[in-house]
């Protein structure tokens, strides 16, 4: 384009030069901008989770909404297993457990730093103790 | 810079979308002269300047993963400072009464056109001083129009696609703004040689 007098008025005006520090200053506002969440952005990032809650919460009433009451669930149970139940509970009932003030566990030798559970006793199959030895 | 093809900005924009911080850095160094003479021609010497040419800037970063290759990049800049530029002269013509005395102390320190003889020479200040106020009377998308072409260098394409009308639409902005700025400044015809 031929320049004609008001191109060449126009090119004296100043060039117009970004001020000094104007680079690190936009670096500033970029960090600032960074540092502060605005609520467009927390609400964008938060998005995909309250969908997918808002799926969970329609799917889980839509299923519960057919369902019985809970106080209604019948209770599918034999009449075998209950027997066998019972019958767990009375063999625990049988058993002879030992009890802990039975078991000796003074320091027998103190020199010798070793432990007996009763000085003598009988570790025979039917005291009880049997399978205890001196440590 | 061929259409169709990645100019340089672009290529720097899809850089930094992959991951290139220092391809950012680039585009601030190029581009942050063009940015900041665009809105200092487009408000005059209004105090917002460096603050929207930093907001420019923290635009196209904030732009990083929408941003699309599309078209030349100095458009997609120069559009985003253009938008800057209009909301801030339509917050300005709300505080229309603050603006008016603005202009009238600005006025005051304008030369004396009218007493200066015919061959005394202007200097840079104060073509400068006469430039904005001539800029300044026109309309703003004449006055863009004008800026991005004579400027920036920026064809009708171009610049229909910054201000969002057709290449014709821009020429036809462009004559107007022409023959409005010389009917205002042909007094000073032959000086700008001085």
């Amino acid at each position: 384009m031929t320049k004609d007098w008001l191109g060449s008025m126009l090119d004296r005006h100043s060039a117009h030069l970004p001020p000094r520090g104007f680079r690190d200053r936009v670096y500033a506002r970029i960090k600032d901008d960074a540092a502060v969440v605005s609520p467009r952005t927390l609400w964008q990032n938060a998005r995909p989770w309250a969908a997918a809650a808002a799926i969970l919460l329609s799917v889980s009433f839509w299923f519960g909404w057919s369902a019985p009451p809970i106080t209604e669930l019948p209770i599918a149970v034999s009449r075998a297993e209950v027997e066998a139940l019972l019958t767990g509970v009375v063999d625990l009932g049988a058993w002879n457990l030992v009890s802990d003030d039975f078991i000796d566990l003074a320091l027998a030798n103190e020199t010798l730093g070793t432990w007996v559970l009763e000085s003598g006793g009988d570790f025979s199959p039917s005291s009880g103790l049997y399978g205890y030895e001196y440590y | 810079m061929a259409r169709g093809n990645l100019d340089v900005g672009a290529a720097w924009m899809v850089q930094f979308q992959n991951g290139d911080d220092a391809a950012f850095d680039k585009i601030v160094i190029e581009y942050q002269g063009s940015v900041f003479g665009m809105l200092r021609k487009t408000l005059g010497s209004h105090s917002m300047i460096e603050d929207l040419a930093q907001e420019v800037f923290l635009r196209v970063w904030r732009a990083r993963d929408r941003y699309q290759p599309r078209g030349l990049f100095t458009t997609w800049l120069f559009r985003i400072a253009f938008n800057l530029a209009l909301n801030q002269i339509r917050d300005d013509s709300r505080k229309k009464a603050q603006s008016v005395q603005d202009l009238e102390s600005k006025q005051g320190e304008l030369p004396d056109l009218a007493d200066n003889s015919v061959t005394q020479p202007l200097d840079e200040q104060e073509w400068s001083k006469i430039l904005d106020e001539a800029l300044a009377d026109l309309p703003e998308n004449q006055r863009v129009a004008l800026v991005l072409q004579h400027y920036e260098g920026l064809d009708l394409a171009a610049i229909g696609e910054v201000l969002d009308i057709s290449p014709k639409a821009v020429k036809s902005l462009l004559h107007r703004s022409r023959e409005k700025l010389k009917a205002m400044l042909v007094h000073l015809r032959g000086r700008e040689d001085d």
